[in-house]
C-alpha cells in the first residue's frame, strides 16, 4: 500500500509518492503540482478547494478562507456559509482533495499518509495537524519536521557530498533553521530553531500597512472585494521588487488618488524588523550546534518566501556566500515528504538510508518559585527535556510536594525557553492525587516521551503508591473530546464536494469571473460574452464541444491576462 | 561498556573512522525501531565526538591563532576558486538535478539573470572587498567602541552606542561576534578597573544586538567565568515594582490598625457593656476580612 507525503502549507499543499526511487510529485486535477490552501464554498453549498476557490477570494471573499495554518492549534473558528470550521477542519478539507488527488493518479485507494509540519510546530499544533489527516480518512504515519523533508531531497540527490547544510525554511506563515549534516547515507539534524509567526504573508502585511499609510487609503472604507483585490496587487508587488528596482501600482481601490510607488530601497527599509527576526533564530541555530559559519558547507533555501531578494541579499551577506536553491523551494518539502514516506514503506532502495532528528525547543514542567512573594512572577520553569536533544527521547525527573498534606499535585506541562512557566507555551495539565503527608515527603516521577513526530506523552507514577497517570492531558488549548471529534468527522462527512470532472471547468469559469473583477470597461463585457457563451455550451453537456469551447475560453483569457491587466 | 565498545571500535581521534561506526551500527539501531538502542549508540557517538575534537585541539589551535590574524582567512587561496564557482553556480549541479523541478523563479529568464547576477555581485563584493571593506570598518568600529568605553560615564550613555546601529558590515556572522567579543573585553576591562557599574539599558541594547545572555557561554569560554560574571553582576537590578507596593502595604496595615484602635477606644469610653463585645466581633472580623485581601 502507497504512503502519500504531503507538504500541507500556508498558501499552497502538494504531494508525493515514493515510486521507482525517487519521490514522484503529483499532479491535482487542474495538473499543477501545487494545490493552494484554499477552502471555498460555491452557490450550491458545495466545497471548492485550491486555484478555483482562491480566484474566489476576490469574488466571494465571505465564502472562502485562506492562510488557516496558521490558527492550526487554537480555537479560532471561521464561518463558511452556514457552518462554523476551525482550522483543523479546513485542513482536512484540503488533505482529502489532495489524497482524491493521488489516488486518481495512482488509481488505488490511500489511507496512509506522511505529513510535513514546521519544525517550530508546538505539541498543540502538532496534533491538530495529525487530527486534521484522520478527519480526511487518513492514517498518519508520521509527522516530519520541514526542513528535514527539505535536508532528505537534498541529501539523497546530492549523496556524494558530504557535510554540514544550514536549511533555512522561509514558506507563507512560518520560519524554520535547521542544521543537518550528511555522512555515508545518514540524515542527521543537529539543531533546529524557528519563529512560528514569521513568514511570506507577514512581509506582503508589512507592504499593505506602508500602503495605507503612505496613500492615506482607510483600511476599514474598502469593502471585501477591493480589500482582496489589493492584496492581490500588493502580492504581485512583492514579487516583482525582487527582480525590479520599483514597482507602481496605479489606482488599486478607487479611494486611491495617486499612483503608489514603492521602490526596492524603501521596501529593504520597511521590512527590517522582519529581517531582524529572521537573524535571531539563524544565529541561536549557530551557537546551539557550537559551530561558526566557517563551518557550514552549503546554506540551503527551501520555501516560496525565500525568493524575496531582501531575504536571500541579507543571506548572501550573513554567510559572505551564495545560498544554494537548486530544487524548487515550493516543492521540496512534499519530496521529502514522500521519501520519508517511501521510508516508512521500508523500500528497498532506501535501505541504508537513516534519519535522525532532534526536538527544537525544551519541554518541562511548572516548579514552585520560592522566590517569588508577591505572586507577580508565578511558577517557575524545571527543563525535562532540553532542546535540540536527539529524539526520540524519554526522560524522567522527581518532583516531591511543597505543602503539608496536600492530596493534590498538578503536573503543568510547559515548552519554551524562559525560566518563568508564564513567559512559555502551557501545553496541558495532569492531575494526580498522594497520600497526605509532610511535605516533601511525597514524591512522583514525571516522565516526559518525545518520539519521531515531535509529540509528547507524560507519564506519571506517584512513588508510594505505586499509582501511574498516562497522556491524560487536558485543558490543551485547542484540544477536542472524543465527542468532538466524532462530531467533527460526521459535519465534514456531510460536505459535498465538487464532482472531479467538472474541476477544470469550473477553475476556468473562477478565472474568468476573477477576471471580470478586476477588469473594467471594455474588457469587462469582453470578459462577460465569452464567459455565457462558455457557458451555454456547458449547458449542452456534450463533452467533446466543451473540451474545445474550454480551450477557447483559456485561449482568450490567457491573452487578456498577458495585456498586463494586472499591473 | 565503554562508548568505543558501543560503536565497535578502538579509541581513535580519527572523526571519520567515528563517523564511519556509527553510521554503520546506526543501520541496525534505527531510531523508529530501538528507541532506547539509539539514544545509547547516540550519546556514545557524542562523546566520541567531543573526545577527538577535545585531543585534536593543539593542532587546530595553531591553525584558528593564523586565521585571528586575518578577518578572511581563506580568501587567498580560495578566492580563484570560489569565483569560478560563482560565475557559473548550478552549471555544475543540474545533471544531478535531472528530473527534479528545478527552481523557477517569478520571472522570465532574463529577470531570473538580472536578480541572481546581483546577488552573485553582493557575494562577490563581500569576498573581493572583504579584506578591506570588513577591515576598515573593523578599524573604524574599534576606534569608536574605544571611545565610547573610554570612562564609565560615556560607556553608560546609550547615545555613544548609536553608532551600532544599521551596520551591513554587522549581519556578517563572523565580524559581528568578534566585534560583539570586542565590546565585552573592553566593558569588562572597564568595570575591573573602576567602580563596577553598567546601566541596565546600554547593556539591554547591547544585548539586543550581540544577544550576550543567551550566548553566555560563548563569552565565559573567551573571557572566563568571573570576567563574565563581574560584568552581569555590575548591572543594578531593576527596581521591582513589588518592593515599593510591599513597602505601603505594611503603611497601609499599620493605619488601619491605629484607626481601630482608637475606634474601640472611643467605644469603651462610652459604653462598657454590650459595645465591647459587639465591636471586638466586628474588629475581629474586619480585620481578618483585610488581612486576607492583603495577603493575596
Amino acid at each position: 500500500m502507497t504512503i502519500l507525503g504531503i507538504d500541507l502549507g500556508t498558501t499552497n499543499s502538494a504531494c508525493s509518492v515514493w515510486h521507482e526511487g525517487k519521490a514522484v510529485l503529483i499532479p491535482n486535477q487542474l495538473n499543477a503540482f501545487l494545490t493552494p490552501s484554499v477552502v471555498g464554498l460555491d452557490e450550491r453549498g458545495e466545497i471548492l478547494i485550491g486555484e478555483v476557490a482562491k480566484h474566489r477570494l476576490i469574488s466571494h471573499p465571505g465564502k472562502t478562507v485562506s492562510v488557516f495554518k496558521r490558527y492550526m492549534g487554537t480555537d479560532f473558528s471561521v464561518d463558511l456559509g452556514k457552518r462554523r470550521f476551525t482550522a483543523t477542519e479546513l485542513s482536512a478539507l484540503v488533505l482529502r482533495s489532495l489524497k482524491e488527488d493521488a489516488e486518481t493518479y495512482l488509481g488505488e485507494p490511500i489511507t496512509r499518509a506522511v505529513i510535513s509540519v514546521p519544525a517550530y510546530f508546538n505539541d498543540a499544533q502538532r496534533k491538530a495537524t495529525k487530527l486534521a489527516g484522520e478527519f480526511a480518512g487518513l492514517n498518519i504515519e508520521r509527522l516530519i519536521n520541514e526542513p528535514t523533508a527539505a535536508a532528505m531531497v537534498y541529501g539523497l540527490h546530492e549523496r556524494h557530498n558530504a557535510g554540514q547544510y544550514l536549511i533555512l525554511d522561509l514558506g507563507g506563515g512560518t520560519f524554520d533553521v535547521s542544521l543537518v549534516e550528511y555522512f555515508d547515507s545518514v540524515i542527521e539534524v543537529h539543531a533546529s530553531s524557528g519563529d512560528n509567526r514569521l513568514g511570506g504573508e507577514d512581509f506582503l502585511q508589512v507592504l499593505a500597512d506602508y500602503y495605507f499609510e503612505t496613500t492615506g487609503v482607510a483600511k476599514k472604507s474598502l469593502s471585501p472585494i477591493e480589500l482582496q483585490r489589493l492584496y492581490e496587487l500588493l502580492e504581485a508587488a512583492k514579487c516583482k521588487i525582487s527582480s525590479e528596482r520599483e514597482v507602481v501600482i496605479d489606482r488599486a481601490v478607487k479611494a486611491q488618488n495617486h499612483p503608489f510607488t514603492i521602490t526596492r530601497d524603501e521596501f529593504d527599509r520597511i521590512v527590517q524588523p522582519l529581517l531582524h527576526r529572521v537573524q535571531l533564530p539563524i544565529e541561536r541555530t549557530l551557537r546551539d550546534a557550537g559551530i561558526t559559519p566557517h563551518d557550514i558547507d552549503e546554506v540551503v533555501l527551501v520555501g516560496g518566501a525565500t525568493r524575496m531578494f531582501a531575504f536571500r541579499s541579507l543571506i548572501t551577506r550573513m554567510f559572505r556566500r551564495l545560498p544554494a536553491c537548486n530544487i524548487d523551494p515550493d516543492l521540496v518539502v512534499s519530496m521529502g515528504a514522500g521519501i520519508q514516506a517511501g521510508l516508512k514503506e521500508k523500500h528497498a532502495d532506501l535501505d541504508d538510508v537513516v534519519l535522525t532528528d532532534v526536538c527544537p525547543y525544551t519541554l518541562g514542567v511548572e516548579i514552585l518559585n520560592d522566590g517569588d512573594s508577591s505572586g507577580k512572577q508565578g511558577g517557575l520553569f524545571l527543563p525535562i527535556i532540553e532542546r535540540n536533544s536527539v529524539v526520540p527521547i524519554s526522560v524522567e525527573r522527581s518532583l516531591c510536594t511543597v505543602r503539608d498534606y496536600q492530596t493534590n499535585l498538578n503536573v503543568n506541562v510547559y515548552q519554551g525557553e524562559s525560566r518563568l512557566v508564564k513567559n512559555n507555551v502551557f501545553l496541558g495539565k495532569l492531575s494526580v492525587t498522594v497520600p497526605r503527608a509532610r511535605a516533601g515527603a511525597e514524591t512522583i516521577k514525571v516522565r516526559y516521551s518525545y518520539d519521531m513526530n515531535g509529540l509528547l506523552e507524560v507519564d506519571v507514577e506517584v512513588n508510594s503508591t505505586g499509582k501511574t497517570y498516562h497522556a491524560t492531558i487536558v485543558n490543551a488549548p485547542g484540544d477536542l473530546s472524543e465527542k468532538e471529534i466524532k462530531k467533527s468527522k460526521a459535519k465534514l462527512a456531510q460536505l459535498k464536494f465538487h464532482p472531479r470532472e467538472q474541476a477544470e471547468n469550473r477553475a476556468i469559469v473562477a478565472r474568468a469571473e476573477h477576471l471580470y473583477e478586476c477588469a473594467l470597461g471594455e474588457q469587462r463585457d469582453y470578459v462577460s460574452s465569452a464567459l455565457s457563451q462558455f457557458e451555454r455550451v456547458m449547458e449542452r453537456q456534450n463533452p467533446l464541444e466543451i473540451k474545445k469551447a474550454a480551450s477557447q475560453l483559456n485561449q482568450i483569457l490567457n491573452t487578456l491576462e498577458s495585456d498586463s491587466l494586472f499591473t | 561498556m565503554s562508548y568505543w565498545q558501543t560503536l565497535g571500535i578502538d579509541k581513535t581521534i580519527d572523526l571519520a573512522a567515528i563517523k564511519r561506526a556509527y553510521a554503520s551500527k546506526l543501520k541496525i539501531t534505527r531510531p523508529d525501531e530501538d528507541p532506547e538502542g539509539f539514544q545509547h549508540l547516540h550519546a556514545a557517538y557524542k562523546q566520541a565526538v567531543q573526545n577527538a575534537k577535545y585531543n585534536a585541539r593543539p593542532d587546530q589551535f595553531a591553525e584558528s591563532a593564523d586565521e585571528a590574524l586575518s578577518l578572511n582567512p581563506k580568501a587567498t587561496d580560495d578566492e580563484q576558486d570560489a569565483a569560478t564557482v560563482l560565475m557559473q553556480p548550478y552549471s555544475e549541479v543540474s545533471h544531478i538535478m535531472d528530473g527534479l523541478p528545478i527552481a523557477p523563479s517569478y520571472h522570465g529568464e532574463a529577470e531570473v539573470d538580472a536578480y541572481q547576477r546581483e546577488l552573485i555581485e553582493i557575494a562577490d563584493a563581500d569576498r573581493a572587498e572583504n579584506s578591506i571593506f570588513l577591515q576598515c570598518q573593523w578599524l573604524e568600529l574599534t576606534s569608536r567602541i574605544d571611545e565610547a568605553t573610554c570612562d564609565m560615564a560615556t560607556m553608560n550613555t546609550l547615545a555613544s552606542w548609536d553608532f551600532l546601529n544599521g551596520r551591513d558590515a554587522l549581519l556578517d556572522l563572523q565580524f559581528k561576534s568578534e566585534i560583539s567579543h570586542y565590546i565585552f573585553g573592553r566593558i569588562a576591562d572597564l568595570i575591573n578597573a573602576v567602580r563596577p557599574f553598567l546601566k541596565r539599558e546600554v547593556f539591554d541594547f547591547l544585548d539586543s544586538l550581540f544577544l550576550w545572555r543567551d550566548r553566555r557561554d560563548l563569552l565565559e569560554k573567551e573571557f572566563g567565568h568571573a570576567t563574565v560574571d563581574a560584568v552581569m553582576l555590575s548591572i543594578p537590578a531593576i527596581r521591582k515594582g513589588h518592593f515599593r507596593w510591599r513597602y505601603l502595604r505594611r503603611v497601609l496595615t499599620t493605619v488601619l490598625k491605629l484607626i481601630l484602635f482608637g475606634y474601640i477606644t472611643i467605644l469603651l469610653s462610652k459604653n462598657f457593656s454590650i459595645s465591647v463585645l459587639f465591636s471586638i466581633v466586628l474588629i475581629y472580623s474586619i480585620w481578618v476580612l483585610i488581612s486576607e485581601r492583603l495577603r493575596r
